[in-house]
């Protein structure tokens, strides 16, 4: 089917509100796998959300926050103390057999403090090397939404690699910002290489030598790569491990033109 | 992403960046500061008790989070509908929903619909105002699921070409 007419038919905006069956959204994933213009809409028509979500934006009173978080179920699994069945005494036992109980609870009650001191101090290490974790994760996180959002930057424009005849059917996309000065690669699929070996982003320039930029073995991710004034063409080569400062044409995968 | 280790930072990240999107979108959709609130609060517990059902290769975080926000919203309305209807038995719901909306907001959705043949109408609001899910609409109407399918695609369409700035669509049908 025609990428325009499919674009025109609505089903776009459909799929991107989640009103379509499985099967459909199955055959518009396809669609996108196959044609670049629709990858492209989809990303606009979710971009378009965003933005007006934005314009239209109404910020919510304080004690809405408040609300929430202070009633957020926890998702970690608590462990519950086990209490020790305390049976009352019946009437009637002797003295013997009260010392006996009494005895017999004071080491009971030592032998759970104890052991509700080691599980606390475990818990505080615990807890310690947890926050750890999680300002680790939540650092990685900001930077994750950072370039989210340079990515959904309405200003991108996003170029599909032109892949030489070696390397037909490998995918890569620049997201290319001319408005921030910024390049992101999406590499949805890259040959190969060996663990001596790398790829290396180029810069071409007419009349100028190719000039080498990023060196990267990432695969499936969006990586943050140079962006260099008035580059007609970036292209893509396999190198050896550490790059190379002129580039080996027949390891050319691929080219992106942004003029 | 931290949310979906059961990290409350991670919720309080997407608190700060979203809130305001969403709460606009709960907010054009119920016509209520009180409602909008409560739903608010249920839309970031549902987004905390169901991240890990969010997968990334469909749609953006911000789509699946307007999704939900829009559910909340419709569902919180149709609560509203039934409990006015209980109270006075003679009340229109779907005449009195097409008025408040009509009433809400800066985007004049009235006039984008006036034009709108009567057939495609009908099903713009049973999906997007209503909530109806298109096999919904294929059985309360009686027409086949192909139909249903092909007519909401004809109208969306339209509404693209009657639109200047077509990516300006999602917006209104999501806040419908």
């Amino acid at each position: 089917m025609d990428a325009k007419k499919y674009i025109e038919s609505g089903i776009l905006e459909l799929y991107v509100l989640g009103q379509l069956s499985p099967e459909e959204e199955k055959e518009v994933q396809e669609m996108q796998a196959k044609y670049i213009e629709i990858q492209r809409e989809i990303h606009e028509i979710s971009v378009g959300l965003e933005k007006y979500a934005r314009l239209n934006a109404i910020k919510p009173p304080t004690h809405v926050a408040e609300r929430i978080f202070e009633n957020l179920p926890s998702k970690s699994t608590s462990s519950s103390v086990q209490a020790a069945d305390v049976i009352p005494p019946k009437a009637g036992l002797t003295w013997n057999s009260l010392t006996t109980l009494f005895a017999l609870l004071s080491v009971l009650g030592f032998s759970l403090y104890f052991i509700l001191k080691t599980e606390h101090n475990r818990a505080v290490q615990n807890y310690e090397s947890d926050k750890k974790a999680c300002d680790s994760i939540a650092n990685q996180q900001q930077q994750q939404f950072a370039l989210l959002n340079q990515i959904n930057d309405p200003n991108n424009m996003i170029i599909d690699m032109t892949p030489t005849s070696d390397y037909a059917g490998i995918s890569v996309y620049l997201h290319h910002n001319m408005v921030t000065k910024k390049n992101f690669l999406q590499l949805v699929k890259l040959p190969e290489i060996t663990a001596g070996q790398s790829f290396q982003l180029w810069s071409l320039k007419d009349g100028a030598d190719p000039i080498p930029l990023n060196i990267f073995v990432d695969k499936n991710t969006i990586i943050p790569v140079d962006f260099i004034d008035q580059t007609a063409t970036y292209a893509i080569t396999i190198e050896p491990k550490g790059g190379s400062r002129t580039p080996s044409l027949d390891k050319l995968i691929g080219t992106m033109g942004v003029i | 992403m931290s949310i979906r280790q059961g990290e409350e930072s991670g919720l309080k990240i997407l608190y700060q960046q979203y809130a305001g999107s969403l709460f606009g979108i709960v907010m054009r959709l119920l016509n209520s500061q009180d409602d909008a609130e409560e739903v608010l609060q249920t839309v970031f517990l549902k987004i905390w008790n169901n991240i890990d059902s969010y997968n990334e290769t469909k749609a953006t975080l911000f789509t699946w989070m307007a999704q939900i926000a829009r559910n909340t919203a419709i569902d919180r309305k149709r609560l509203k509908s039934f409990e006015m209807v209980s109270k006075t038995e003679s009340f229109d719901v779907s005449e009195t929903n097409l008025r408040d909306d009509a009433n809400k907001s800066d985007i004049d959705l009235e006039n984008l619909l006036k034009d709108m043949p009567e057939k495609y109408r009908v099903l713009i609001s049973k999906m997007f105002l209503e909530g109806y899910t298109q096999q919904e609409i294929a059985d309360e109407m009686d027409i086949p699921l192909g139909t249903v399918k092909t007519r909401l695609r004809e109208a969306i369409k339209m509404l693209r070409e009657s639109l200047k700035d077509e990516k300006h669509l999602l917006y209104m049908l999501l806040i419908m």
